[in-house]
């Protein structure tokens, strides 16, 4: 009776999800036009709209692409606390960009290839510190917070030696979508595209690797292997976003936990895809609201930015939330 | 009666042309003097004698010293400065080992080194080394902040002048500029009568958007003064994006040159989709843009290089039509979102595949 009332809930939070998901890319598509469209000066205005459309485009797929990938993160880790720029993919990612342009100046295919190198080395420096001091929630964030700081460091370091060549260098420090164009789509394509195919992968796997090691092995998962994908999918793919637009955070950390907080479940056949739609209406909203609203005070002012700003206190909230509930 | 009003009208008119307070002790003989100075930030310097050993922090400053010459009494300078291709700057330091103090943003400012230099004077930026003060004050070094890099107007430059010549009572030479300066102003402003009331965006860099001088900006009053239009209407130095640009509809842009060549300016430029607008764009020389940017002597040739820059492009192409295209664009993008979606669902579908096999 019990299992077959467990069941009935289970199966009825799944349809939840798949209408959200529904809804959510309907609400998606709207967005998308309206953003496009709103108070076009001339409706034949050729510039402007490809120029929206670029931007649009650009932070649907960013957003699409980190609220993915901190799903991913946040489920093969178990840690609710994590996303790619918290375990300092992003500046890892932005330390090797920098690099690379000053070795060769800034290249469309060494930029994303750097930026791959460069953020994987940075997660695995992160998850072997993590593991190293205990593997809690605290160990994943304390050493995330070491990387970040230095990669972060000698990111700056760097863009004092890069941006007397390439003015773009600074637009890396705080992620931006006023300079997106055409010539991003291929990098946005991989990268949503590596994420996209992982997640029929991973979606079930996830849900057992949640369970514990030995839990997910006795359900024919190999936990290392499942792990190791979803970490590498989720650093490639996020790095690659970094190298196109510079460093956004919090999408990834925010999105997982409205996701699971719509659906009430940690099901990530459902929270995997709704944390992505979650993740690019979430950054084209803030886009729009920089684009549309503050450019006609302050100026353009980084959309990586204003996301930290709504982010961090998130994140903060998160953290104490956990801490009082005795959460290490 | 006549010798009296005249004095009168000088005695009114000074203290309006430089805004400083000199006391009645200062004169132009090179003899011991007290010389009260209120500076940009407001604040009130007393000099006992005239500074021989001089700092200065920003490229401006260096260039009025040479140019009021004064040289001689300057024993260190800023990163810029000590390359600083004009008025003979960057061989005069080097022959007469004058020390680089870093710089020029404050925090790059090596405070050690004016420490070891002894000065008897710093010249600093109020745009660009206000939190030193602190440290300069604890060290009793005594400090004099001049507009540099946050001049609002071509005043605040004659400000920042009338300052250097009141300590070393150059007066005179300091009115000569003025005049000069207006008078280059007056004549290129006929010379582009043509062209008044033309909408003109000052592009100054390109990272995390495209940077515009705004209004409040010496860059503003340039063109004002010029009789051309600024159609960045917020006030300061801010971004913005290809929208926006568009928006404000000028019918040139002028943008200056920015960290390494001209080629690579044109080339960020190219990158931002300015040149799509179809408006024309100019890219001044870094001599031309150091003159339109450094509030300085060198803003005497900057009428002439906006002038020169505005004829030659204007006159080679019909620069008031913008060359906006009409044709719809929806089924291009349109395309593209079907191709984006696509590879979503293509990577969905591999994913799936590949799920069948046993990992």
């Amino acid at each position: 009776m019990l299992a077959s009332m467990a069941a009935r809930l289970h199966y009825s939070r799944i349809a939840l999800g798949v209408i959200l998901v529904a809804v959510l890319s309907a609400l998606l598509i709207c967005l998308i036009y309206w953003s496009v469209h709103y108070e076009l000066p001339n409706p034949m205005d050729t510039l402007i709209v490809r120029y929206r459309f670029n931007r649009v485009l650009s932070a649907v797929t960013a957003g699409l692409v980190l609220g993915i990938a901190g799903a991913s993160l946040q489920g093969c880790l178990k840690n609710p606390l994590v996303d790619h720029y918290i375990l300092g993919v992003g500046s890892g990612a932005l330390f090797a960009v920098l690099l690379s342009i000053l070795v060769y100046g800034y290249s469309l295919s060494i930029a994303p290839i750097a930026a791959m190198a460069g953020g994987l080395l940075a997660l695995s420096l992160s998850i072997f510190i993590a593991e190293s001091i205990g593997g809690t929630d605290a160990s994943y964030v304390l050493a995330g917070l070491g990387v970040n700081a230095l990669f972060s460091g000698l990111s700056i370091m760097l863009t004092y030696m890069v941006a007397m060549r390439y003015a773009f260098a600074i637009y890396f420090l705080v992620g931006s979508f006023t300079l997106a164009s055409d010539k991003y789509y291929l990098t946005m394509l991989v990268s949503a595209f590596i994420l996209l195919a992982s997640y029929p992968i991973l979606a079930k796997p996830l849900n057992a690797v949640l369970l514990g090691d030995e839990h997910a092995k006795q359900l024919g998962y190999n936990p290392r292997i499942y792990r190791f994908l979803a970490v590498v999918s989720a650093g490639i793919a996020s790095s690659l976003i970094v190298s196109c637009f510079g460093i956004i955070g919090f999408i990834g950390l925010v999105s997982p936990h409205i996701s699971r907080f719509l659906i009430k479940s940690v099901d990530h056949r459902v929270v995997i895809p709704l944390s992505g739609l979650v993740g690019a209406i979430l950054l084209l909203l803030t886009d729009d609201f920089v684009r549309l609203i503050l450019s006609d005070y302050v100026g353009e002012i980084p959309t990586g930015a204003i996301v930290s700003i709504f982010g961090a206190p998130f994140f903060l909230t998160l953290l104490l939330t956990r801490f009082r509930r005795g959460l290490r | 009666m006549r010798f009296i009003l005249i004095t009168l009208c000088l005695l009114v008119l000074t203290p309006i042309v430089f805004p400083v307070s000199v006391s009645l002790a200062a004169n132009n003989s090179a003899e011991p003097r007290e010389v009260y100075i209120e500076d940009a930030l407001n604040r009130k310097v007393v000099l006992k004698r005239v500074p021989e050993r001089v700092v200065s922090l920003a490229p401006s400053i260096t260039e009025m010293l040479f140019y009021l010459d004064l040289q001689r009494y300057v024993v260190g300078v800023d990163s810029i400065s000590y390359s600083d291709p004009y008025l003979n700057i960057s061989s005069y330091v080097k022959e007469h080992e004058v020390t680089d103090v870093g710089g020029y943003w404050w925090s790059a400012i090596e405070v050690e080194k004016i420490l070891e230099l002894d000065p008897e004077l710093v010249l600093a930026d109020k745009g660009g080394h206000t939190p030193l003060l602190e440290v300069f004050e604890r060290y009793n070094i005594t400090v004099i902040y001049l507009n540099g890099g946050s001049a609002r107007s071509l005043a605040d430059i004659y400000f920042d002048l009338g300052i250097l010549a009141t300590i070393y009572g150059l007066s005179e030479r300091a009115s000569e500029f003025m005049d000069l300066v207006d008078n280059a102003f007056a004549q290129y402003r006929d010379l582009l009568k043509p062209y008044e009331g033309l909408k003109v965006l000052v592009v100054v860099g390109v990272y995390n958007g495209i940077w515009v001088a705004g209004r409040a900006t010496f860059i503003d009053d340039v063109l004002s003064r010029l009789g051309l239009v600024n159609v960045a209407n917020s006030a300061g130095w801010y971004a913005v994006d290809l929208e926006k640009i568009s928006e404000l509809n000028p019918d040139i842009v002028i943008a200056t040159q920015m960290a390494g060549s001209r080629e690579e300016t044109i080339n960020a430029l190219h990158d931002t989709g300015i040149y799509d607008l179809g408006v024309p764009v100019i890219v001044l020389s870094q001599e031309a843009s150091d003159s339109l940017q450094r509030p300085g002597p060198l803003i005497q040739y900057a009428p002439s290089h906006i002038y020169n820059a505005i004829t030659s492009m204007l006159q080679t192409q019909n620069a008031l039509e913008h060359g906006q295209g009409t044709e719809s664009p929806i089924t291009e993008l349109s395309l593209i979102a079907v191709a984006f979606i696509a590879v979503f669902v293509i990577g969905v579908f591999i994913g799936f595949v590949i799920r069948g096999r046993k990992l």
